[in-house]
């Protein structure tokens, strides 16, 4: 390490330090463009608020008038027969199919995530920040998700329920 | 004759064995970490001790060890044997002998195993709370006909393996 032959290369040094810099930014943005275009174009024709509380979802539908309700999920004792513990709630979240929805998530005290796995959507819910997911369901049914980001302690007792309706 | 002259130099004063002759030394390690054995004591990881076994001869002894500076092939079999048993305390053989150990241990893991079953019995009886109603046999009878009517999953899930029309699982 002390060879004198083998210290003070400061030109090549420099050399094989900035010419693969300049390389790798070439190659990273005209990626970073493509990444942006290959996200979808759609025109939302519904937009729909959610925000996270601790332990349950708030659900706004302002484009045509105020409509604003909480989701609670239902303790088993309220359950109807056959109906799926921990996952069935009071208020759904009631879509339109076959049209381009909206939904800006967000949350009023700590993290959480809205999510309807079979629907695709995944979407964190951060405090002081909309994070917006569009989709568009082809089915109608009811669909099912559960918060997914820990954010206490009834974490795993607030679900999300989509009912989707022709 | 000779052998039996052999072996009493092993055995030392009436038989009091071995052990009455070994090295008192300072428990410097030959190699393990233990402090009941002395740096005599060959073991298996450390089969080479530094000090021989045994230090304080008797006159027998001595004059054995004096005959052993000579040359070798002059040594009867019970000298070598002895001279053997001087320096260290076991033979390889004797030293690598197994042990019943393992089984005081699997003694006591099957112990555990049943200490742990009894805990868990005993928990399943007092502690846990009754099962929620929705793991009866009806309700999820009821649960299971509603995913079928919702037609839950039924491209390659739940809903696809049930045949709507003959209303049966699909073979």
């Amino acid at each position: 390490l002390t060879n004198t032959s083998i210290t003070d290369a400061q030109e090549m040094e420099t050399i094989w330090t900035i010419l693969p810099a300049i390389i790798l930014i070439s190659i990273a943005l005209p990626s970073l463009r493509i990444l942006y275009l290959t996200d979808e174009i759609n025109d939302p024709s519904f937009t729909i608020k959610s925000i996270g509380h601790q332990w349950y979802w708030t659900y706004e539908y302002t484009d045509y008038g105020g409509l604003i309700f909480n989701s609670y999920m239902l303790p088993p004792l309220f359950l109807n027969p056959g109906d799926l513990r921990l996952l069935e709630v009071d208020n759904r979240v009631v879509l339109p199919i076959e049209a381009p929805v909206r939904m800006m998530i967000t949350s009023q005290d700590v993290l959480h995530s809205w999510t309807i796995p079979t629907l695709g959507l995944k979407t964190d819910a951060v405090p002081g920040r909309l994070n917006q997911t569009v989709f568009t369901a082809t089915r109608p049914g009811v669909y099912y998700g559960q918060c997914s980001e820990i954010c206490g302690a009834n974490h795993s007792f607030m679900p999300i329920v989509a009912e989707l309706i022709p | 004759m000779l052998p039996k002259a052999a072996w009493s130099l092993v055995l030392g004063k009436g038989g009091r064995g071995r052990r009455g002759m070994h090295s008192s030394e300072g428990t410097a390690r030959g190699g393990g970490k233990t402090p009941r054995y002395t740096n005599c004591y060959a073991q298996r990881h450390y089969p080479m001790p530094e000090e021989p076994f045994c230090t304080e001869l008797n006159a027998e002894q001595q004059a054995l060890k004096e005959k052993e500076k000579g040359s070798w092939t002059l040594l009867t079999h019970a000298e070598k044997v002895a001279l053997y048993r001087l320096q260290f305390n076991e033979t390889f053989a004797e030293m690598n002998r197994r042990s019943n150990e393992w089984k005081t241990v699997m003694g006591y893991v099957f112990f555990f195993f049943g200490f742990a079953a009894l805990v868990i019995w005993w928990q399943r009886v007092y502690m846990f709370p009754p099962k929620p109603i929705t793991l009866t046999d009806e309700w999820k009878a009821k649960q299971l006909q509603r995913m079928l009517d919702m037609k839950v999953n039924p491209v390659q899930g739940l809903a696809s393996r049930w045949d709507y029309e003959k209303k049966q699982w699909k073979k």
